[in-house]
């Protein structure tokens, strides 16, 4: 499940490259529908008409949902297509859109979906089972051009198979149970056969699909979409019915979070994403709406190395995990907006459970189990065994505006317990090379996925296991949840799981990542979906 | 007689200096980007890819990346003779295509802050040399270092903080309308009018106090023509060659501008291309800066003999 974003790269720095892949981290694949959003019911009658235009921070490079899964391609491409099933992003739980109903074998291994009639793409071809399973076949036919966040969704799939005309299933090789949570992402969402029938390279501009939006004019710097009569096929968590309200949308590209700030304060825009942390006051201020909402899946946090001493010793990474004091660091660096962590898991992932308690900051107990572990106290205050500091080094990537000022932070909690935290930032590619070579304690990390199958993808030690997991008592957790169709059962296992990564101190949680948009008071019903991505626009209205 | 059959060979030398100048840098960002320590399918996939190296190997040998070191630069080599520069990693769109797009409006605000850049600076070196208060001189003299010494990533949201924000004149963002273009175009040529102000200020001042400003003074030219027909068709030269210098500056320039002002374009095409290491990309964007810096420099090197008749005798 690593979603791809760009999110607060500097838009200059040369190798910001890998980390956004990497990380998967915040952006997010988001889907469906509105959670958290601007009072939509509140703002009195919904008003017909009008152009909504929204500044994002980095461009969308495809209208190709498959090709891209950042930030930008997941806001503009959730608003021209639709996918099977919708994900309510206040409850996780999965609800009907293009398919009406759909059953799950007890393994996870088949899933049918039955569509809903009626729906056509807006070129006036009708959707029917065959078109979903042309769809799914051509996902099969170009899995080397895929988004490589898309492929773990797909990896397993065998082939798709229309048994009447509003019927499709899907069989997997083995066991696939988060396949509804990835139908409902953007990438796996349904095309048109016009599309489907374009070679790969030219779906860029040109594309077709069933949702709310039309695709116009596609440029790196701006995208314009237009409204689809005769919609009547909203995702069901957008609690909206029939056409979109608004006339226009226009993407724009305004890398500079100053200038989104200003563009929104002096009227050029109606609404921003990306306001870094530091901003979210000054908007408030302004009289904009802020509009945010936790990412679901791994929460910021430092993943440690297990292989290095000493994070092989349990003991220590308990310690370590209970010398930071996670409050004090959302104090400090961030706004009210984010949570702090209750889990390996951010609380808004369906089959998170609440561990907080085991996440209190102790520095007594720390230092009691540092002691009892052979790391003692010396002049400097740094601990000392067998004559070796205490001195961890932590890599990190410029990937999100608060990682330096919440690390440092950190740095300073750990001294206190006298551990010795050096923070090393690294490229992108300096990452992949030195978690493959194992060069550093701990890693600095994230990543936004609707699904607790994240805990899988993040601490499975099967290779190519980048973070060196030693932790074998979890890994059949990690498989079992993935082969159970049973969401109830499933979730017991992902709790299972998260009590594991926690008691074990496999990974060091933090705060959890929150995306944060901005907006003008005039705009209603805009909302964040389920993966934390713009939900789609057809509830949007302009007063 | 000499200059009659010594300038197509001097056209054909400084055209061949062009050519090498492009096919090294051709080689040479080849010889950076493909022998670095970086694979652009595994930043594709990422640490927590599930794919399996039989998958990343078939991404690889669909984009090429398979084949010997050779055999790529020499088939870049070939493709680039035919003027094909390839096909995006990331997006499958062909380079020359997506170069093709973002070179208009770069080049519209390149040419525009370059004209008001020279416009500006030409002035200000002529408004220097013939003000006669020592104050003033003072004054003007001490503009152009602060020209050059600001950035203009801070430049340009001054600017948006006032003209766009505040008083509403110009759009913030975006490429639409000659509106658009006038605070980048400012943003670009300060720094352009700074330089040139400041190096046509010294070679004016030497000019001026060579013997045939004297011999126009004494023949009674007025102080405005011995500066403007005596002075700065002399001391243009210098001046000349630092355009050839301030274009390739221009490029990596837009790089910023476009960035704060949110504008399409070369910048944008760049960082976008580097950050996600796409490496066909990332090589016809520095072979379009080789090109356009060999071209520029070529035509300054054209342009001495006709402005100073000596240079092709020599």
């Amino acid at each position: 499940m690593n979603t791809r974003a760009h999110r607060s790269r500097t838009a200059l720095a040369a190798a910001t490259v890998t980390a956004a892949l990497l990380l998967a981290a915040c952006g997010g694949s988001g889907d469906g529908a509105s959670g958290g959003g601007t009072g939509a019911k509140g703002g009195g009658k919904a008003r017909q008409g009008g152009t909504l235009t929204i500044a994002l921070q980095s461009p969308a490079q495809s209208a190709n949902p498959r090709a891209f899964t950042d930030t930008a391609a997941v806001y503009v491409n959730r608003q021209i297509f639709d996918s099977l099933v919708d994900q309510d992003p206040a409850t996780g739980k999965i609800l009907p859109w293009l398919a009406k109903s759909w059953e799950v074998n007890a393994t996870a291994t088949q899933f049918t979906f039955h569509l809903r009639a009626g729906v056509t793409f807006s070129d006036g071809t009708p959707l029917t089972a065959q078109v979903v399973k042309a769809n799914f076949d051509d996902i099969l036919a170009n899995k080397a051009k895929l988004n490589p966040g898309i492929v773990p969704a797909v990896q397993a799939l065998t082939g798709a198979k229309a048994t009447d005309a509003q019927t499709v299933t899907l069989t997997f090789a083995k066991p696939h149970a988060s396949f509804l949570v990835e139908a409902a992402r953007v990438g796996l969402s349904i095309e048109a056969p016009a599309t489907l029938a374009l070679p790969w390279d030219k779906r860029v501009d040109k594309v077709i699909g069933s949702g709310p939006f039309v695709l116009d004019s596609f440029a790196p710097g701006q995208i314009s979409l237009h409204k689809r009569t005769g919609y009547a096929w909203a995702a069901d968590s957008l609690h909206h019915t029939g056409a979109a309200y608004l006339d226009k949308v226009v993407f724009k590209v305004v890398p500079e979070s100053s200038v989104r700030t200003g563009s929104l304060q002096s009227g050029q825009v109606n609404a921003i994403s990306d306001v870094p942390a530091a901003d979210i006051q000054s908007v408030r201020d302004g009289g904009q709406q802020v509009i945010s909402t936790p990412n679901p899946g791994l929460v910021w946090g430092l993943v440690p190395i297990e292989s290095r001493n000493p994070l092989n010793d349990a003991n220590v990474r308990k310690a370590l995990n209970l010398a930071i004091n996670r409050p004090e660091v959302r104090d400090a660096v961030l706004t009210k907006d984010f949570a702090v962590a209750t889990s390996v898991l951010a609380h808004t992932t369906p089959g998170y459970v609440d561990l907080g308690s085991s996440l209190a900051y102790d520095p007594a107990q720390a230092g009691q189990l540092l002691d009892a572990a052979g790391w003692t106290r010396t002049g400097d205050g740094v601990r000392q065994k067998d004559g070796k500091k205490l001195t961890l080094v932590a890599a990190w990537f410029r990937d999100s505006s608060s990682n330096q000022k919440a690390l440092e932070l950190i740095k300073a909690q750990l001294a206190k317990s006298g551990v010795d935290l050096q923070l090393l930032e690294q490229t992108g590619l300096q990452i992949l090379d030195g978690l493959k070579k194992e060069k550093y304690d701990f890693f600095w990390t994230n990543a936004t996925s609707a699904d607790g199958d994240v805990l899988r993808s993040s601490f499975s030690s099967a290779p190519p296991n980048y973070y060196r997991v030693q932790d074998q008592p979890l890994q059949p957790l990690l498989e079992q949840q993935l082969a159970t169709g049973d969401p109830a059962a499933r979730n017991k296992l992902l709790a299972q799981a998260q009590q594991r990564v926690v008691a074990q101190a496999d990974y060091l949680p933090v705060f959890e990542q929150t995306t944060v948009l901005a907006a003008a008071g005039k705009v209603h019903g805009l909302s964040l979906g389920a993966g934390a991505g713009l939900a789609p626009l057809a509830g949007v209205w302009l007063s | 007689m000499n200059g009659v059959s010594g300038m197509p060979r001097y056209l054909l030398w400084r055209v061949g200096q062009a050519l090498f100048v492009v096919w090294a840098a051709f080689t040479i960002s080849f010889a950076v980007l493909y022998t670095l320590p970086s694979d652009p399918v595994a930043v594709m996939a990422g640490p927590n890819s599930e794919l399996t190296p039989a998958e990343l190997a078939a991404m690889r040998h669909d984009l090429g990346l398979d084949r010997p070191v050779l055999t790529q630069y020499l088939s870049q080599l070939g493709h680039l003779l035919r003027g094909d520069l390839g096909q995006s990693i990331q997006s499958r769109e062909q380079v020359s295509h997506l170069i093709g797009q973002a070179l208009p409006p770069t080049a519209a605000i390149t040419a525009a802050g370059l004209g008001a850049g020279l416009l500006c600076g030409t002035a200000l070196a002529l408004a220097t040399s013939l003000v006669r208060q020592r104050w003033a001189r003072g004054l003007l003299d001490s503009l152009p270092p602060l020209g050059v010494s600001v950035p203009s990533y801070w430049v340009g949201l001054l600017l948006l903080q006032q003209f766009s924000f505040h008083w509403h004149l110009f759009p913030a963002i975006g490429n639409e309308g000659a509106g658009s273009m006038v605070l980048p175009t400012i943003t670009l040529a300060l720094p352009v009018a700074a330089v040139i102000a400041q190096l046509l200020g010294r070679s004016l001042d030497a000019a001026l106090r060579e013997g045939y400003a004297d011999t126009a003074r004494a023949k009674g030219v007025s102080r405005l023509a011995v500066h403007v027909r005596h002075g700065l068709r002399n001391a243009v030269l210098p001046a000349m060659t630092m355009v050839g210098l301030l274009v390739g500056g221009m490029l990596s320039g837009s790089v910023v501008v476009e960035t704060v002002f949110s504008r399409d374009g070369l910048g944008r095409l760049a960082t976008t291309a580097v950050s996600q290491q796409d490496l066909p990309v990332v090589q016809g964007l520095v072979l379009l800066g080789a090109a356009v810096f060999a071209a520029v420099n070529l035509l300054v090197d054209l342009l001495y003999p006709v402005i100073d008749p000596r240079i092709v005798r020599q």
